[in-house]
């Protein structure tokens, strides 16, 4: 029996719960998230319920944020939050410019629309 | 802290939109976007000196910058491929967010519209100055005087490597035209970067 405590994480936008300021250094407005099944939408309360069932499909910080109806770094706590608690995973964007072989994928993919 | 398992996750690169208000940023995205855009905010805090205050202590004050947010899914691998689309108005005071914006991007398009063509201008020194690889698009109105191309070069200060185009912001084949032509020049920065390595160096 998972303690409601646990993964009671309801915040309100402009004050962070528990004095918790953290926020994934790897998040940003671009990083990628997908549900990872462990825990369901249901199980827990408001936005970070429902920003878990928004990651159901892949979805970037920027898009949880503009459906969430939140600024974006509060997005970010909220998906730090998920992450925490394997809730979520993610595919952090890298620091570099993308390679040779990621470059001519996209001009493929660009060619073919 | 959190899990990594991202096999199943797309691979997200990004392009960035730069231009003055009202340039066709969100058009332009929303012509290629398979969501239609939409808009986050982030918090940008500046310090500012209050005029009556007589102490001079800098008071600092938030101001939220919208970016509008579009997407296009490619199939690649198991996982795909997703390029994210931002598009933020280029003025220097928002200078902070681009920092994170342009980190890791493929490049960015400069927007521009020839009826306010210095608007334009501090998203290029942004560029140009941080040595982040970019084109120029002219988006075409129908009643815009019709310049050519080393009229709006010299205007815009335009360097000979960079690319100059025109576009409507409006059709979607005329955008994706333009997304091209700015992976095809990085592409291009990037191999002549790469065979210009002195040899054994480790690429």
């Amino acid at each position: 029996m998972r303690d409601e405590d646990d993964i009671e994480l309801r915040i309100r936008p402009y004050l962070v719960t528990r004095g918790r300021t953290a926020v994934d250094p790897r998040l940003r407005v671009d990083s990628t998230v997908l549900a990872t099944g462990q825990i369901a939408p249901t199980e827990i309360r408001a936005e970070h319920g429902h920003a878990l069932g928004l990651c159901q499909r892949p979805a970037s910080i920027a898009e949880l944020a503009a459906q969430l109806d939140l600024p974006v770094p509060l997005a970010k706590v909220l998906v730090t939050d998920l992450l925490v608690h394997s809730a979520v995973c993610l595919r952090a964007t890298p620091d570099e410019a993308p390679d040779l072989h990621i470059l001519e994928e996209v001009l493929h993919g660009l060619r073919r629309l | 802290m959190g899990s990594d398992d991202s096999e199943t996750i797309p691979i997200p690169v990004k392009l960035v939109i730069a231009g003055g208000f009202g340039v066709g940023k969100t058009t332009f995205i929303g012509s290629c976007s398979e969501i239609r855009p939409v808009r986050t905010e982030e918090l940008l805090t500046t310090a500012s000196v209050g005029t009556d205050d007589l102490t001079g202590v800098r008071a600092k004050t938030t101001t939220t910058v919208a970016a509008d947010f579009g997407r296009i899914t490619f199939p690649y691998s198991n996982h795909g491929l997703v390029v994210y689309l931002f598009g933020t108005p280029g003025q220097r005071r928002f200078w902070p967010l681009w920092t994170e914006l342009t980190r890791g991007a493929i490049g960015a398009v400069v927007l521009a519209d020839v009826r306010k063509l210095d608007d334009c201008f501090d998203a290029l020194t942004f560029f140009e100055t941080r040595d982040i690889p970019f084109i120029v698009a002219i988006n075409v109105f129908n009643d815009a005087h019709t310049y050519d191309n080393q009229e709006l070069r010299a205007a815009l200060a335009l360097p000979p490597q960079v690319p100059l185009l025109f576009c409507d912001a409006r059709h979607q084949r005329s955008v994706v035209d333009v997304l091209i032509g700015l992976v095809e020049h990085v592409h291009a920065r990037t191999r002549h970067t790469l065979s210009t390595l002195p040899l054994g160096e480790p690429r």
